[in-house]
């Protein structure tokens, strides 16, 4: 909501269109939002209007919203983007028609579904919902015991599918970049354009999680890969972009840095959750503002820089477990102590870690370059562990292989894939 | 009690903090959304008026806020 009423200024007008339901479960949102954006419309699939002055467009930034913002944008006769898109199954399958893609895909329909990928594409596998961002309930499938358990929790409503496991060039041992990154791209009148690449901290598969699901950790800027590396994921995000059905406005498209070259992992169509705050900081850039003008049919801002040396990073710390009740009593000021630029969220002691999605810290990282960043980021979850001792942070973890990776020297590129891709 | 010390009591209470500083923003010290909607209903419940709820998600700072909510109370 901050973003979004930051982003609008002076002179884009924002309606807020609310589900009937939220307004209900969240009445102080509701009244919040009516004094900062002016009155709220309720929405759902059978009240697809809005009264008051025609509106230039229908935007939303949650995942969960695209199919109602585009019924609402189709019923009004406004600008708005379409859903079909946001389908990863269906991405892709067209993808793989267009050949951009290598990576065969098949929908779950029934729980013996599971036991037909696993004979078909063998383990590894991915089972991810055709809906969903940000690793939620991803699960990367490698042993007979996590299908067992996939089959036992499959239900319709989940509308899961699978798809091969992408394999990664082979990491240098202390290479402590992720072998993924995020691409954003704007789609204006048919014209796309890749408005920055950001770099990733590695992903953190739950250790307590029978079904081996997937947290992402955070951000980087500018992106760590070589120049040709870079040019050759952003051609085929560009390129995915035009075989797809996506209309106009700011996409997040993860891409994984394959041992036979990049594969496309999904593209998301909206803006990448938590990456406006590190774009503003870095350049000024307002990546929710330009999905706002896109949508209201403004001329977009000029694209960024994509220069200097400023490093910024927005990290997620998890726990290791997702379980119990945070132990530790750890502030915003101690972590702003420890290295940390900002706190967006920080786990509360005596309170579920689950109400943080098991998150100890959300921090943006702001450093001056990118050596700089990675010595901080290591001093920092050092003093985390420190910090969230008794919820053993930093023992076997995640947190534990980072200060390994961040303290040790890293290579140009810091990723085997940059040697492959060079020729090394 | 002052307006002062209505803001700073539930800013801290709030973010789970023991004290806070006039320059803290309360989006960069662990505040959100949800959290401004908590601090807000709460300040106003105290103080008996509606607080500009846009100072907290724009400038963000106690300082501001204690300034916005003293000057509406005064009113």
């Amino acid at each position: 909501m901050r973003d979004v009423l930051l982003a609008a200024g002076d002179d884009i007008q924002v309606v807020p269109l609310l589900r009937a339901g939220v307004k209900q479960q969240w009445p102080g949102l509701a009244v919040i939002a009516t004094r900062l954006f002016g009155e709220l419309t309720e929405v759902d699939e059978d009240h697809l209007c809005v009264p008051g002055d025609p509106l230039a467009g229908v935007v939303t930034f949650a995942d969960g919203e695209l199919e109602l913002a585009a019924a609402i944008g189709e019923h009004l006769g406004v600008r708005h983007r379409g859903a079909a898109a946001a389908d990863k199954l269906t991405q892709r399958t067209v993808l793989r028609s267009a050949g951009l893609t290598a990576v065969a895909a098949r929908s779950i329909t029934a729980a013996a579904d599971f036991d037909t990928v696993l004979a078909e594409f063998g383990l590894p596998f991915v089972v991810k919902p055709r809906r969903g961002a940000g690793g939620d309930n991803v699960t990367i499938v490698d042993n007979p015991d996590k299908v067992a358990t996939l089959k036992g929790s499959w239900r319709p409503e989940q509308a899961l599918y699978a798809e091969q496991f992408i394999p990664t060039a082979a990491p240098e041992a202390d290479a402590w970049h992720a072998d993924y990154v995020s691409v954003e791209v704007q789609s204006v009148d048919g014209r796309h354009d890749v408005i920055t690449t950001f770099g990733k901290f590695p992903v953190h598969v739950r250790e307590n999680s029978a079904d081996g699901k997937v947290a992402t950790t955070g951000d980087i800027l500018p992106c760590h890969l070589p120049a040709s590396v870079r040019r050759e994921v952003e051609d085929l995000v560009i390129g995915a972009h035009r075989v797809l059905p996506i209309g106009d406005g700011v996409t997040h498209t993860e891409v994984k840095l394959g041992a036979a070259g990049p594969e496309i992992i999904e593209i998301n169509c909206r803006v990448g959750g938590h990456l406006n705050r590190l774009t503003k900081l870095r350049s000024g850039f307002d990546l929710v503002r330009q999905a706002l003008l896109i949508t209201a049919g403004l001329p977009p801002q000029d694209l960024p820089a994509d220069d200097g040396e400023r490093a910024v990073a927005g990290m997620f710390v998890p726990f290791p477990t997702e379980d119990g009740t945070v132990r530790s009593n750890v502030t915003a000021a101690a972590l702003k102590d420890a290295g940390a630029a900002a706190v967006d969220e920080i786990a509360r002691q005596g309170a579920a870690r689950s109400d943080t999605d098991a998150l100890a810290c959300n921090v943006v990282l702001d450093r001056a370059t990118a050596e700089d960043l990675r010595q901080t980021a290591a001093g920092f979850l050092v003093r985390l562990r420190e910090l969230f001792a008794e919820d053993a942070i930093g023992h076997h973890d995640w947190t534990e292989t980072m200060i390994t990776r961040l303290g040790a020297r890293d290579h140009a590129g810091g990723h085997a894939f940059a040697q492959r891709a060079e020729g090394v | 009690m002052s307006s002062d010390l209505v803001v700073r009591s539930h800013w801290c209470a709030v973010l789970g903090v023991a004290e806070a500083d006039a320059g803290d923003r309360f989006f960069e010290t662990g505040g959100d959304s949800l959290l401004a909607i908590d601090l807000i209903q709460r300040i106003e419940a105290d103080l008996g008026v509606e607080v500009p709820v846009e100072v907290l998600f724009t400038d963000g700072s106690l300082a501001a806020l204690i300034e916005a909510s003293t000057a509406a109370a005064s009113t």
